[in-house]
């Protein structure tokens, strides 16, 4: 799973990117900073695949923070997010290694772009499945299992299936796709799984 | 002419043309960011004192370039609140509504500017910004912020606005 990191010195902005990035990618946000040299901290502590990097910051602005982490880490890939979009700053960016660049106020969309841009459509979860792709995600393993069958779930969740087909590394999809079809896993304690995940949903 | 007046009368005209970069931007991005329809906007002679300093949300950013000054937003508790719902966030507990209601406003500031300084450089007219910073008007002196000050209100369906631009 592809590593994020999230540089804004507002709290809020800070909160609105790893929502959206949760509740939109397959991304794991690792870490967030609230000023360039938080962030050249905290990505050498992380090493993210990607960092969002806000422009104006106090202590040390987004363009300096992002040269000094290209300085080391030539191949990270930070994208510039601001409200000015001022032709030298973006080209300054660029020109100091910023792969791409996001005008403010962000939404969903513009966010998914750039997402897709670095990892694919594979990293986007499709809408529809984000609430059940982010509880399976989290789903505890050891899961209490003393429920019976149920088939009107089960169809649900292979429907469900068939729409994030390409998120293979969620737990029960996975178990579906190996240990299901090949039957070393009985239905009955597939969906006995499946039903926690489900009780555990709003 | 006397160099000084020259300059002062460059300076007025500037922040002419900033306060209709700055109005326009406003109303664009109201509109267009977070759905809000504006029921009516004007200019304001004068400030109504205990509007400034009683129970809203405020935020100021200062700018500095071929322009130097501050802008100013004050914003009524509801509106500030409906802002911050639009932001992404949807509805949030009363203690992170408390966090996050100023960082919005600030945040909300900084995209006007920051849009109207994209503007104005179109016009080869170049400013920076500072980071937004919480404006608490119980410390300051009302009379000094109001004087020489542009007030701008605008009044939405979720409550009313001001934008206070005070050249330096």
């Amino acid at each position: 799973m592809a590593k994020v990191m999230v540089v804004d010195d507002s709290k809020l902005m800070r909160k609105v990117l790893i929502k959206i990035l949760q509740d939109n990618t397959n991304l794991e946000v690792v870490a967030d900073a609230a000023d360039g040299l938080e962030a050249y901290k905290k990505f050498k502590q992380f090493r993210p695949d990607l960092v969002t990097m806000d422009m104006t910051m106090p202590v040390m602005n987004g363009v300096d923070s992002l040269i000094k982490i290209l300085s080391e880490f030539p191949d990270a890939i930070i994208v510039m997010v601001s409200a000015m979009n001022k032709k030298h700053m973006v080209i300054n960016a660029i020109k100091n290694g910023a792969k791409s660049f996001i005008l403010k106020p962000i939404n969903t969309q513009k966010i998914l772009e750039v997402v897709k841009e670095f990892f694919g459509e594979n990293a986007i979860i499709k809408a529809g499945s984000t609430t059940e792709a982010a509880y399976v995600g989290k789903k505890d393993k050891s899961g209490a299992v003393n429920i019976s069958s149920d088939d009107r779930m089960i169809d649900n969740f292979l429907d469900w299936i068939d729409q994030i087909t390409d998120v293979e590394y969620y737990e029960l999809v996975y178990l579906w796709k190996t240990r299901v079809i090949d039957g070393t896993l009985e239905k009955d304690d597939f969906a006995k799984k499946v039903k926690v995940v489900f009780d555990t949903m709003d | 002419m006397d160099p000084s007046l020259r300059s002062s009368e460059n300076d007025a005209e500037l922040f002419s043309i900033l306060k209709e970069i700055l109005i326009d931007t406003v109303r664009k991005i109201f509109r267009d960011s977070y759905g809000l329809t504006i029921e009516r906007s004007h200019e304001l002679s004068s400030c109504d004192d205990e509007y400034l300093t009683y129970n809203n949300i405020s935020s100021s950013i200062e700018f500095h370039g071929k322009l130097v000054g501050i802008v100013i937003i004050i914003v009524e508790k509801k509106f500030a609140r409906h802002l911050l719902m639009q932001m992404g966030l949807g509805a949030l507990s009363p203690e992170e509504e408390s966090e996050y209601i100023h960082d919005s406003m600030g945040e909300l500031l900084n995209i006007i500017l920051g849009n109207a300084t994209n503007v104005l450089l179109e016009k080869n007219i170049s400013i920076g910004i500072e980071p937004p910073s919480i404006f608490n008007f119980e410390n300051q002196d009302v009379d000094m912020i109001k004087q020489n000050a542009w007030i701008y209100q605008i009044n939405t369906a979720q409550g009313k606005c001001c934008l206070v631009l005070k050249n330096n």
